[in-house]
């Protein structure tokens, strides 16, 4: 075989009927993926027993054959690899569902709360990046799309494996999900090798990303994960975030080991969540933290995880744990409460910030469980301790209320992205001037140096910028455009007697380890560090 | 040494040079058009427009391509993301 794989079973099966000669009992199922150009001549060539059948869109042959057959297709160079059909024909018997033991993520996400009673994720879509949906379902009742296929050359319209169908099910579905109104976009990031599911390749989750922002999903559920960092995907998340979706993304099955969340969860901006019990305990599966790539926290949250019952994919129900079954969980209490903000213009901001919280962590670390177990329970509780959810709401307005310096000057007038503030050059007479750059329209002069857009502040009342807000904006990273600068050392500048005393700071960014230099007032010197 | 620094980058290019080309995922800034002309277009798998990111299939000989200045950063496209279910 020129590349691929035969099953290891299927060689010693093969090779010992061989030996025993016993005719037409050596016979055996075997399913071949192979070349479509070449099906035919495959298909009149192949020396088998009985009817031959070849599925033209999953481009793999099924055949009862004996070691002769079997050795045409390991010879044959346009068979990709070999594998024991009878095995694929296997289902699995259903399993007994212990009452006792398992429950829905509705029970335990929902837990008696009043203030969202009536709250059920109505107009709200949920992305889940899966291995498909059966949205024939009758816990779906037609509020599931039609599949997004983000994989590369293979068609399939369903569900396989059934982890998508299950992970559909806590969110959406009638009987198990938390917000049972909502709607599922069916973004299907697995592939099937001879039945059974092959890992997502990043570029397929990029697509799946990229349809999130292009369809405004109001969040995404990412029952997945990797085994080692990867900036492009975390860089992804946190895009898709900053452009209005919240990423729900399982925090991983490799604890209970310390620093053993990996992309996606370990995105910034993604709500990383544990999984645990129904009492709020966490597994000893559920990755934990610190978050070993960055410095920022992980995990965000968790949700119910184990023994989850939800909609299976043969129809009815099954129970599955992980990770993955907490994270649809969190999703729908998040649609819930987007659909309780519905007419807040910057819903998805608070809820985001909500949601981190609310948790509940009942004596748990930080890092098992990051800010704890979140329900909508505990959610409701969590407001009518803070002063109810206007408290937030009055806080985030503060921070984020326009100003002349936001929307006019730090906005790109091109792109209307932050632009860099480089400098800040403060007059005796109260005017300014800022040296600023946009990531996206930088011009070069013919020296290849960076042309700073310069704005004069004349009237500095109008145009106050705060020390938190200066602050904030050396943060933005010159080489990515993200907010990751940190500083690294700083040493005083001399400058003249009658000039303030400035501090050089090197910095470097956390996303792309770009390396630089700030220079800033040694007032701010400390409260920036 | 800076994982950013042109040595890094260079060195990157050549280990996929070595390796025969392969599937890239690439983050740039600045505008699509201005990327894209460094690579064959039978090269782009896919424009993922809103991330500012493409996936390309990249021949041994153009991986030096990846030097272009606009190109923030790539990583090698990988397979290993799986579902994240427990057998308890």
């Amino acid at each position: 075989m020129k590349y691929g794989r035969v099953d290891a079973s299927l060689t010693e099966l093969f090779s010992k009927s061989n030996r025993s000669k016993s005719g037409v009992e050596s016979a055996h199922g075997v399913a071949a993926s192979i070349n479509d150009d070449c099906a035919q001549e495959i298909l009149k060539e192949l020396p088998a027993v009985g009817p031959v059948t070849y599925l033209p869109s999953l481009e793999i042959i099924l055949a009862e054959m004996e070691s002769d057959g079997f050795e045409f297709l390991v010879e044959n160079p346009e068979v990709h690899a070999i594998s024991d059909a009878e095995l694929l024909h296997e289902h699995p018997e259903p399993m007994e569902i212990n009452e006792q033991l398992s429950h829905t993520s509705r029970r335990y996400m929902r837990s008696d709360s009043k203030m969202f009673e009536d709250y059920e994720g109505k107009n709200i879509t949920v992305g889940v990046m899966d291995s498909g949906v059966f949205r024939e379902h009758e816990c779906f009742g037609g509020r599931v799309s039609e599949q997004v296929n983000c994989v590369h050359g293979n068609h399939f319209d369903g569900d396989i494996d059934g982890h998508g169908t299950h992970v559909a099910g806590s969110i959406a579905g009638e009987e198990y999900g938390v917000a049972s109104e909502a709607s599922i976009l069916d973004l299907r990031v697995f592939g099937y090798y001879f039945g059974r599911t092959s890992g997502a390749t990043t570029a397929s989750i990029l697509q799946a990303l990229d349809v999130c922002i292009q369809r405004d999903v109001d969040i995404v559920n990412m029952s997945l994960g990797g085994n080692s960092p990867s900036r492009v995907l975390d860089t992804a998340v946190d895009t898709a975030v900053q452009s209005g979706v919240i990423a729900c993304i399982a925090a991983g099955n490799s604890g209970p080991r310390a620093q053993t969340i990996n992309s996606p969860a370990s995105a910034q901006m993604a709500i990383a969540v544990a999984a645990t019990y129904g009492n709020g305990t966490v597994t000893d599966f559920s990755s934990r933290g610190p978050n070993p790539w960055y410095s920022w926290q992980k995990p965000d949250v968790a949700g119910f995880g184990s023994n989850v019952l939800s909609a299976s994919r043969h129809g009815g129900s099954c129970v599955m744990s992980g990770t993955s079954m907490a994270t649809p969980g969190v999703a729908g209490v998040i649609a819930c409460l987007l659909e309780h903000e519905s007419e807040n213009p910057d819903s998805k901001v608070y809820v985001d910030a909500l949601i981190r919280e609310a948790g509940q962590p009942l004596g748990q670390s930080e890092n098992s469980v990051g800010s704890g177990f979140v329900s909508l329970g505990n959610v409701e509780s969590y407001l009518s301790t803070h002063q109810g959810m206007t408290h937030l709401k009055r806080r985030k307005g503060k921070e984020t209320k326009p100003n002349f310096f936001t929307e006019k000057t730090i906005k790109c007038e091109l792109c209307n992205s932050n632009r860099i503030v480089h400098r800040i050059f403060h007059r005796p007479d109260g005017t300014m001037r800022v040296r600023m750059s946009c990531i996206k329209h930088r011009n070069l002069d013919s020296n290849g140096k960076l042309v700073y857009d310069e704005v004069e502040m004349e009237n500095w009342k109008h145009a106050r910028i705060t020390d938190k807000q200066f602050l904030q904006s050396l943060r933005l990273c010159g080489g990515c455009g993200k907010r990751g600068i940190v500083p690294i050392s700083s040493e005083e500048i001399d400058l003249p007697e009658n000039h303030h005393k400035h501090v050089a700071v090197k910095v470097g960014c956390l996303y792309c380890n770009s390396k630089g230099e700030r220079r800033i007032p040694l007032s701010l010197h400390n409260n920036w560090r | 040494m800076d994982s950013d620094s042109l040595e890094t980058k260079f060195q990157s290019c050549l280990l996929l040079f070595e390796d025969g080309g392969g599937v890239v995922n690439i983050q740039f800034s600045g505008e699509f058009n201005d990327v894209s002309t460094a690579f064959d277009t039978s090269w782009i798998l896919t424009h993922h427009e809103s991330l500012s990111m493409m996936t390309v299939q990249i021949p041994s000989h153009g991986c030096f391509s990846l030097l272009h200045p606009n190109i923030v950063y790539w990583e090698v496209d990988r397979n290993d993301f799986m579902p994240l279910e427990e057998s308890e």
